[in-house]
């Protein structure tokens, strides 16, 4: 019996370790596209076009970054499918494009991709400068209540969403503002175009300089910068947004590639000194990789939560 | 039926029948949003709107061309229809030589045999943009000039030698037609 269960730990072993050398032997068969889905210039395409940087330098791979912007990630999602399979085309998208955005567009399941590996979180809160005087998203709530017009600034369809719920459940009707990214969503609070609005994490630093507030956590869970915000459950919302930024590939895509593609950029962003490591830190809160199962059951659920969204969005 | 219609009208036609096509297959078919799209009380642009007004002024311009009594300039010749046929067959060698080369020359010369792997390695990322671009400039030269020079096959070839020297060797990242779509 010792025999045999030494044995049958010897193979776990062996195959544990075979998995993790084929993730490292992996070497794509030519150069990678990576179609980002965000626009040029933006936190997220920066972060992506870093990671391909650091990639290059690290595996001596070959990475051409390429924006392909549109229907929150579902026009790059489109665009992996017309590739082949091998790793030599992935994106960065976010896990809201497999979720909301895939189910809200009827665009298939979040299996249409291939989930390689996350990089990022979100600091998803609700954000309005200092200067209103707003402490909570009860003080918002109670403005317009009193009769005064808040306009809600939201960079996606999800959170336009999320914003009516918030609005719905606490019998006020916001004026919600559709705009293109988090940084519009800043551009509008400091112009004074928007009353308050969602940040990602873009607002981070104005939240340490004092000018800016969170006022509620759409996480599930707190703020590193305010953890005292409020939850949204705290006002009769039952939903979040905790998006992440994925890398994905086609879907049905080589499990080899997959995994390589996952380790080489674990490896980047684990490495002492990387500056794309460091620009997520400031950017988005720091470096949180998932893979595996553990990422696909995540995707599964937030695709299965959107219906929920959805419908109570839609009374 | 042709041979009483002015080439105005003919271009009129074309345009018509081009947009009636676009307007009534290729856009249902091709384009899943309308021209206005409503979602979760956001109102947006769709899709189809951009192709749409574009049919619509191509269609107005064929509709003025084509409209009876308008000045029906001369009648189609054989020498226009030459000139047009030469022109696609030119851009349609051009653009095959362009597309084609480089996978039809890495599938018969090297080992890797996939041109995708190779779309960023020299000399295998040229040989279509070049000899497609000489092509096609040289060919375009040669169909105005009413001969083949080598003169203008020199031409043809620098001016697609300075598209790469601007285009190509000073960006790491972006890469030459047709490699990004291959």
């Amino acid at each position: 019996m010792k025999r045999l269960l030494g044995r049958v730990i010897a193979t776990a072993g062996l195959l544990a370790f075979s998995a993790s050398a084929m993730a490292e032997d992996w070497t794509p068969p030519g150069p990678i596209k990576l179609l980002i889905a965000f626009a040029a210039g933006g936190g997220a395409d920066t972060q992506a076009r870093m990671i391909a940087a650091e990639l290059e330098a690290a595996k001596g791979w070959k990475i051409i970054p390429e924006q392909a912007t549109g229907k929150g990630g579902l026009n790059a999602v489109k665009a992996l499918n017309a590739a082949p399979k091998d790793g030599t085309t992935i994106a960065m998208i976010v896990t809201e494009s497999l979720g909301y955005n895939m189910r809200a567009a009827n665009a298939g399941g979040p299996d249409a991709a291939t989930p390689i590996t996350t990089t990022a979180g979100s600091q998803m809160a609700v954000v309005a400068l200092t200067s209103k005087g707003y402490k909570t998203l009860g003080d918002v709530i109670e403005a317009a209540k009193g009769g005064e017009e808040i306009r809600f600034g939201a960079m996606s369809p999800a959170l336009g969403d999320l914003a009516y719920v918030i609005g719905k459940e606490n019998g006020v009707d916001f004026n919600i503002v559709q705009v293109k990214g988090g940084k519009a969503v800043m551009n509008g609070l400091n112009a004074g175009d928007l009353d308050v609005g969602f940040g990602a994490g873009i607002q981070a630093k104005a939240v340490a300089a004092g000018e800016m507030v969170e006022l509620a956590s759409a996480k599930s869970g707190s703020l590193p910068g305010t953890p005292d915000a409020p939850l949204l459950t705290e006002y009769g919302v039952e939903f979040t947004n905790d998006t992440m930024f994925l890398i994905a590939g086609p879907g049905g895509m080589d499990p080899a590639a997959r995994e390589g593609i996952a380790a080489a950029i674990a490896e980047v962003l684990n490495t002492e000194g990387s500056e794309a490591a460091g620009f997520i830190k400031k950017g988005f809160g720091g470096v949180d990789l998932r893979a595996g199962d553990e990422l696909a059951a995540f995707i599964q659920e937030g695709y299965d939560q959107a219906g929920g969204l959805l419908d109570a969005s839609a009374e | 039926m042709l041979r009483s219609l002015s080439s105005s009208h003919i271009l009129g036609l074309v345009c018509i029948l081009a947009t009636v096509l676009a307007l009534a297959v290729w856009i249902p078919l091709d384009i899943e949003t309308g021209l206005i799209e409503k979602v979760r009380r956001q109102t947006s642009i769709g899709d189809s709107l951009l192709p749409t007004l574009a049919c619509g002024f191509v269609l107005l311009g064929g509709l003025f061309l084509f409209l009876p009594g308008k000045d029906s300039g001369e009648a189609l010749t054989g020498v226009n229809l030459r000139y047009l046929i030469l022109l696609l067959v030119i851009l349609a060698v051009a653009f095959a030589a362009m597309r084609w080369l480089g996978p039809v020359l890495v599938w018969a010369f090297t080992e890797e045999g996939v041109y995708r792997n190779l779309r960023d390695t020299a000399p295998w990322k040229y040989v279509g943009y070049i000899t497609g671009g000489t092509i096609l400039v040289s060919g375009l030269l040669a169909m105005v000039e009413g001969k083949v020079t080598v003169r203008g096959i020199v031409i043809g070839l620098i001016a697609t030698l300075a598209l790469i020297l601007v285009y190509d060797l000073p960006f790491d990242d972006l890469l030459l037609p047709p490699n990004g779509d291959v």
